[in-house]
């Protein structure tokens, strides 16, 4: 089967004053047909920036030194931005974590949505946008759609916000939509709806894979099917999300798991993970996360570990570290 | 390489890579050597006068020429710029005082003393500043204390209004509560918290403000309503070329290079400041 | 025998607003009546939405606002006498506060020693000397060396600034700390880190916490006790286990349903959900908060504001589902 999106060995460095940042270090994955895939990780490590690198949005003075990113049989890499406007918004979307910036204050809600239209369909009439437009906010599970549409960004709440934003994300059908965060800012009962949404819009549309980018795992291995471990730039461990909730492999992912709390009737030890992040700046030999690991020994240090395939039973389960064949 | 040093390479990486930044700190080490030193070096005094010698265009003995009293030029250029610097410092000194007296009030007080404030402020702003000059040199007649304060009620609403906008943006953040927690009493608040993280903008702010009075105070002694003659300054210099420009224009070029070339220091330092000072590096407000 | 450290008794904060020029002056009934206690040794855990009012709560309690009504106890001393008097010095020293973000709690000019100083010089007499001692001994109990108190925040990560916070907040020895979202804006494996550290803290100095937070999953590993807030008002106090066994009000289990990946033994409650906006905290509606969202309510719900009662020994909640009037 072939896959939605195939990253391979991607490289980003960001050169300022400071010297150079390795922010992507030979970061490869795929994206399957029709799944949720999760990119969990602490500040830093690479999430946004991978996301970032596809929709080739890569704030300067950033810039992909090296890699690919087949979609359709193209390398986004390799693309003009002409090309990727193309692609931005139509057939790769994607949603923020505050909503209130990701909306223009100064438009409603139908202009809004009706703009993308314009932008991505230039040959549909007033007529079917109009359609397109509130059959969408159907879709993403608001009411008294009439309203919603004549009314401003700040004049509705945050979840209906994001519920719009996702609206623009999937009004023009898109292979892929990225979800960075996007739940983050909102509180805990309507987080739970967003992501029932989201999930919901990934299960019925046959032809969309989401990336959901979250530093909370918990509830990344709630919706996600797979998740993807990633630390200073570089992927550290994939797998099922059950697989990676409970069996995780890689010391970092169990002590990101270990100091994560849960709600339990029971108290647990709070882990931890020592040590401090080392700088982006700095040129790592061996395996990144050396100075921090409770299990490493001197060849730990010098070389470093491959991401290979431990799974058994057929699901695929990578892992990068020498200590875990 | 420790922390405190690293962040020292860098910044002085910052300040060599900003070529604006260096030029004008060469230009503005130039005219303070020039204001200390320079008169120690001249051929002449500024004073002395060379009757035989009137309105001499530049030669061996005069490389700007002489005035119509047949002063040397440059001697009294060079003196001039002591004048000028000296006044433009005074200037800033006390607009800075009496701004950031009315804008950190402002912000910290809030609500109607603020009102009242700013708009106190906003007049001064709105009144042109020659008729400010005038009215003072009006009270307490011309002279270099007229132009000194006139040129700092002048230029205090500019410092007035970064300062309450630095004081209100600070007044949110939270180690200012924090401060006030840990005991601190307000004008502990206003002096160590927001005041000295206000620096960065009131850096800047000043380097415009010298630039600026140069130029006023030029204006004003060429006017007749600052520095009284037979004083130096550049402006007054400027007056007396008046009458004599079209057969010795090196009368006013000189003159008029000098100052050109002061108010250009200033502000490119303010620029150069300004873009050192970008928020993205933390250190100085 | 437990010993009282604070008494909360029918607290109001209001703020006064004005929707334009025309309207009139109204109030944001922030905190509506609020009444609890805290233990010596005690983590209370504060928890709600936004518009809460637990934020506003937390201040209040540290005088960082008015009080409109109420009385607060510290040890049987009427603090909220001093708060409306301004007399607030005497309150820093019973109580401290820790704030959420890390990167705005210190002042960027101050070095970490002039930081931990300034407390302990407006509060108390003490030599230069002992001063020094005091100031060094206490960051070492959270763990920073000597070295750091010559260096600046911006020097620091944010866990570590975050342990200047807690430093500063310890040093002038007080007997209550209020924790705002203290490790809301921290990584999780720092969060950890920090959320030990106050363990430890707290029980080594026998100081009593109120810990504010939007995350359910921390409060439940690290509280002794859970008030659960809903648009200024208390809707239901409980053990932490018990509040998560047996959650009785339909607000706590609406938050406890939405938090994802809980643990196995905390039974999920069906049907619970809220439905429709979050009413105004400026015009709160008749009866209970809860009412326009609560699919158990009845006319009742609508007349008469639910008071909070002691429905099984130390478990109250204000619902008239348990009223048994």
């Amino acid at each position: 089967m072939d896959n939605k999106l195939s990253v391979k060995d991607l490289n980003v460095e960001f050169t300022t004053i400071k010297g150079k940042a390795k922010i992507l270090r030979d970061v490869s994955f795929e994206l399957k047909e029709h799944e949720m895939l999760g990119f969990a990780g602490e500040s830093g490590c690479g999430k946004t920036m991978t996301s970032m690198s596809i929709i080739r949005l890569i704030p300067p003075p950033g810039k992909i030194t090296r890699g690919s990113i087949i979609f359709e049989g193209k390398d986004l890499a390799q693309n003009s931005p002409r090309e990727m406007v193309d692609i931005r918004g139509k057939k790769i979307s994607i949603i923020f974590q505050e909503p209130l910036t990701a909306l223009n204050p100064c438009y409603r809600v139908s202009w809004q949505l009706e703009e993308i239209l314009k932008l991505h369909f230039p040959d549909m009439d007033k007529n079917e946008r109009r359609k397109r437009t509130i059959n969408i906010l159907k879709n993403v599970g608001l009411s008294d759609i009439k309203k919603v549409l004549n009314s401003y960004p700040h004049q509705l709440s945050g979840g209906m916000r994001q519920r719009i934003v996702i609206a623009m994300a999937i009004i023009c059908d898109p292979q892929i939509m990225i979800a960075d965060e996007p739940t983050t800012a909102l509180d805990v009962t309507i987080q739970a709806e967003i992501l029932s949404l989201i999930k919901e819009i990934q299960e019925e549309r046959k032809q969309l894979s989401v990336i959901f980018i979250s530093h909370d795992i918990n509830l990344l291995a709630e919706r996600c099917d797979r998740i993807m471990i990633m630390y200073l730039g570089e992927i550290l461990e994939v797998a099922d999300s059950d697989d990676i909730i409970n069996k995780p492999i890689h010391p970092y992912t169990r002590g990101l798991i270990g100091s994560t709390p849960r709600v339990s009737l029971s108290r647990k030890q709070f882990d931890f993970i020592k040590g401090e992040l080392p700088s982006a700046y700095t040129d790592i030999e061996g395996c990144s996360f050396y100075n921090r690991c409770t299990e490493k020994d001197e060849s730990c240090r010098q070389q470093k570990p491959e991401l290979i395939d431990i799974g058994d039973g057929g699901k695929q389960h990578l892992v990068r570290c020498f200590k875990k064949k | 390489m420790s922390n405190k040093s690293r962040a020292r390479s860098e910044l002085f990486t910052r300040i060599v890579k900003n070529k604006k930044l260096v030029i004008s700190l060469v230009m503005v080490t130039i005219l303070v050597m020039l204001a200390i030193f320079g008169p120690m070096f001249v051929p002449y005094g500024y004073e002395q006068m060379n009757t035989g010698e009137r309105l001499a265009p530049p030669n061996q003995n005069n490389i700007f020429g002489t005035d119509h009293f047949g002063r040397d030029l440059f001697s009294r250029v060079v003196y001039g710029a002591r004048y000028s610097l000296m006044i433009s410092l005074l200037v800033v000194i006390f607009s800075n005082i009496i701004g950031i007296t009315f804008g950190v009030s402002a912000g910290y007080i809030g609500g109607k003393f603020d009102i009242f404030a700013m708009r106190v402020i906003d007049i001064i702003f709105t009144v042109p500043w020659i008729l400010i000059a005038i009215l003072v040199a009006m009270s307490i007649g011309r002279g270099t204390q007229t132009v000194i304060i006139a040129l700092s009620i002048v230029y205090s609403p500019q410092v007035a209004r970064v300062i309450r906008g630095t004081t209100l943006s600070l007044k949110e953040k939270e180690f200012i509560e924090a401060g006030k927690i840990s005991g601190e009493k307000s004008l502990s608040i206003i002096f160590r918290y927001i005041l000295s993280n206000s620096l960065g903008p009131l850096i800047v702010q000043s380097t415009m403000v010298m630039a600026y009075t140069m130029l006023a105070e030029a204006a004003l002694s060429y006017l007749g309503y600052g520095i009284a003659p037979p004083t130096p300054s550049w402006g007054l210099l400027l007056q007396d070329a008046t009458r004599y420009y079209i057969k010795s224009s090196y009368l006013v070029y000189f003159p008029g290079a000098a100052i050109m070339f002061a108010v250009l220091s200033f502000s490119f330092l303010g620029d150069g400041l300004r873009d050192l000072l970008d928020p993205k590096f933390s250190p100085l407000g | 025998m437990k010993q009282k450290l604070i008494e909360v008794k029918n607290l109001k904060v209001y703020f006064k607003v004005k929707e334009n020029i025309f309207s009139r002056v109204k109030d944001v009934h922030a905190v509506d009546d609020v009444s609890f206690t805290i233990y010596k040794g005690e983590k209370v855990g504060l928890v709600g939405e936004s518009g809460c009012g637990k934020t506003t709560l937390g201040r209040a309690l540290m005088g960082l606002t008015g009080i409109t009504d109420g009385k607060i106890y510290y040890e049987g001393d009427d603090v909220s006498w001093l708060i409306r008097k301004r007399r607030l010095n005497d309150l820093y020293k019973k109580a401290q506060f820790i704030f959420q973000d890390p990167y705005s709690s210190l002042n960027p000019r101050f070095k970490i020693f002039t930081i931990l100083e300034r407390p302990l010089r407006n509060f108390y007499r003490m030599g230069k000397e002992e001063r020094r001692a005091k100031i060094i001994k206490t960051a070492i109990s959270v763990g920073l060396d000597e070295e750091s108190l010559e260096k600046f925040p911006h020097e620091f990560s944010g866990g570590q600034r975050q342990r200047v916070v807690v430093a500063r907040a310890l040093i002038s020895d007080p007997l209550f700390l209020i924790a705002d979202e203290p490790t809301s804006s921290l990584d999780v494996s720092v969060q950890a880190k920090i959320l030990k550290l106050l363990s430890d803290t707290i029980s080594r100095m026998d100081l009593s916490l109120l810990f504010i937070s939007h995350n359910l999953a921390v409060i439940n590993q690290f509280c002794d006790k859970v008030i659960v807030m809903y648009l200024g008002k208390i809707v239901e106090i409980a053990g932490w286990s018990e509040l998560f066994k047996n959650p009785l009000h339909y607000y706590t289990q609406a938050l406890i349903n939405a938090v994802p990946l809980k643990d196995v033994s905390v039974k999920k409650i069906d049907n619970v959900r809220l439905e429709g906006p979050l009413p105004s905290v400026i015009d709160p509606p008749k009866g209970c908060r809860l009412n326009t969202r609560c699919s158990l309510a009845t006319e009742f719900c609508f007349e008469k504001e639910p008071p909070l009662l002691e429905v099984k020994k130390d478990h109250f909640v204000a619902c008239h589902l348990y009223d048994k009037k």
